[in-house]
């Protein structure tokens, strides 16, 4: 048991750097750019990024726990995949319209505050709360994203056959990615914190390159299933 | 003030960039296959053999077919040597996908008869859409080593 949290820990370490940042970076990325660009203390821009991941890493250790106790990986991601997909969609659309906003053509998406959808009204909410207590939330449901390095941790999970050893694995696993995705997001508020004028409109449209990417992952995935 | 800034800032690019080709290093170093033997085959259809140098023939082959991402699998590995079978082997699994880590993936193979050894796992989906897949079966017999690798792909 001790050698399978372990390797759980270790394996996020090793996703971290290479997986989660190739796979998860430009989301990073674009939180990151999208956020004011009023000067603040660094610890101050930091804050973010913390809360955003404690969010992930909360239902990654809730992921775990269901897969532990339910003791099947397929039957329980088979349920969630639909969420997933969903997610990956949504995620998609909320990158371009971040990437609009950093490029200052925000004010023409107006018109979706006109369209009765309580996931995009939601959706908006999130995004566009001043408060910075924000990122939690949006941890917590983009930590939803389908991801297969996640998934070969929760069927550890599914493996311990228990709550709490299924999600101390998924927990620990989250913890391992930590350095790297905190890392990689205090480059990019360093980087957006400097960039102005022309620069910071172009990383807008890397934003929304970006976003469409994660839009086709969500949809491609879903019409595989 | 703004110097320090400055600094921090180009401390950060210079260190973020030595984690990030770090990380590029050690997905290369990782999807580095050990194996002398390697082959890729049409697991949908088949099974797949590998011949080694020192005459065994290892066979590899995943059930039920069509072997589909996120479902329950079971990894059969045939060893044999000519017509004998090879009953006093050591043999483990290894599952990867070239050019991507994914984490340690290991179902535990068990002699179930003869030669013919059988492990239960899943092969997980990747949201990027790449569907190939790397076995690696490691034999240890008679005091030797022998590694196959065995690139498929999954539905």
């Amino acid at each position: 048991m001790e050698t399978g949290y372990f390797l759980a820990f270790t394996t996020g370490v090793l996703g971290g750097f290479g997986h989660c940042i190739g796979m998860c970076g430009p989301l990073v990325a674009s939180y990151a750019l999208a956020q004011a660009s009023v000067p603040q203390p660094f610890l101050i821009r930091m804050l973010p990024h913390l809360l955003y991941n404690s969010g992930r890493i909360t239902t990654y250790a809730l992921i775990g726990g269901v897969m532990g106790l339910s003791g099947s990986f397929v039957n329980v991601a088979g349920r969630l995949a639909g969420i997933q997909n969903i997610v990956a969609v949504i995620t998609g659309v909320a990158m371009i319209f971040m990437g609009l906003s950093i490029v200052g053509i925000g004010a023409k998406t107006a018109w979706i505050e006109k369209k009765n959808l309580p996931i995009l009204r939601a959706a908006q909410k999130v995004l566009a709360s001043p408060s910075t207590l924000r990122y939690y939330p949006l941890g917590l449901i983009l930590g939803l994203l389908p991801c297969g390095l996640s998934y070969t941790v929760f069927i550890a999970s599914a493996g311990t056959g228990g709550l709490f050893p299924g999600m101390l694995t998924a927990l620990l696993f989250g913890l391992g990615t930590l350095p790297a995705l905190l890392f990689f997001g205090a480059v990019m508020t360093s980087i957006s914190a400097s960039l102005r004028g022309r620069i910071y409109r172009a990383g807008g449209v890397v934003v929304m390159i970006m976003g469409l990417y994660f839009l086709f992952r969500g949809i491609r995935i879903y019409a595989n299933l | 003030m703004k110097r320090s800034g400055r600094k921090l800032g180009t401390l950060c690019m210079l260190l973020s960039g030595i984690v990030i080709l770090a990380g590029i290093i050690s997905i290369g170093v990782l999807d580095v296959s050990s194996a002398e033997n390697r082959t890729t085959c049409d697991i949908q259809r088949d099974s797949c053999l590998i011949q080694t140098g020192e005459g065994m023939t290892i066979e590899f082959d995943i059930h039920p077919k069509p072997v589909t991402a996120m479902s329950e699998l079971t990894f059969i590995v045939n060893l044999s040597r000519g017509a004998s079978p090879v009953t006093d082997a050591s043999t483990s699994l290894d599952l990867s996908m070239p050019g991507m880590f994914m984490g340690k993936n290991r179902p535990v193979l068990k002699q179930v008869y003869d030669g013919r050894y059988e492990g239960r796992g899943i092969i997980t989906r990747c949201p990027s859409g790449n569907k190939t897949w790397q076995a690696e079966v490691t034999v240890e017999h008679a005091g030797k080593t022998a590694v196959a690798s065995f690139v498929f792909e999954v539905k």
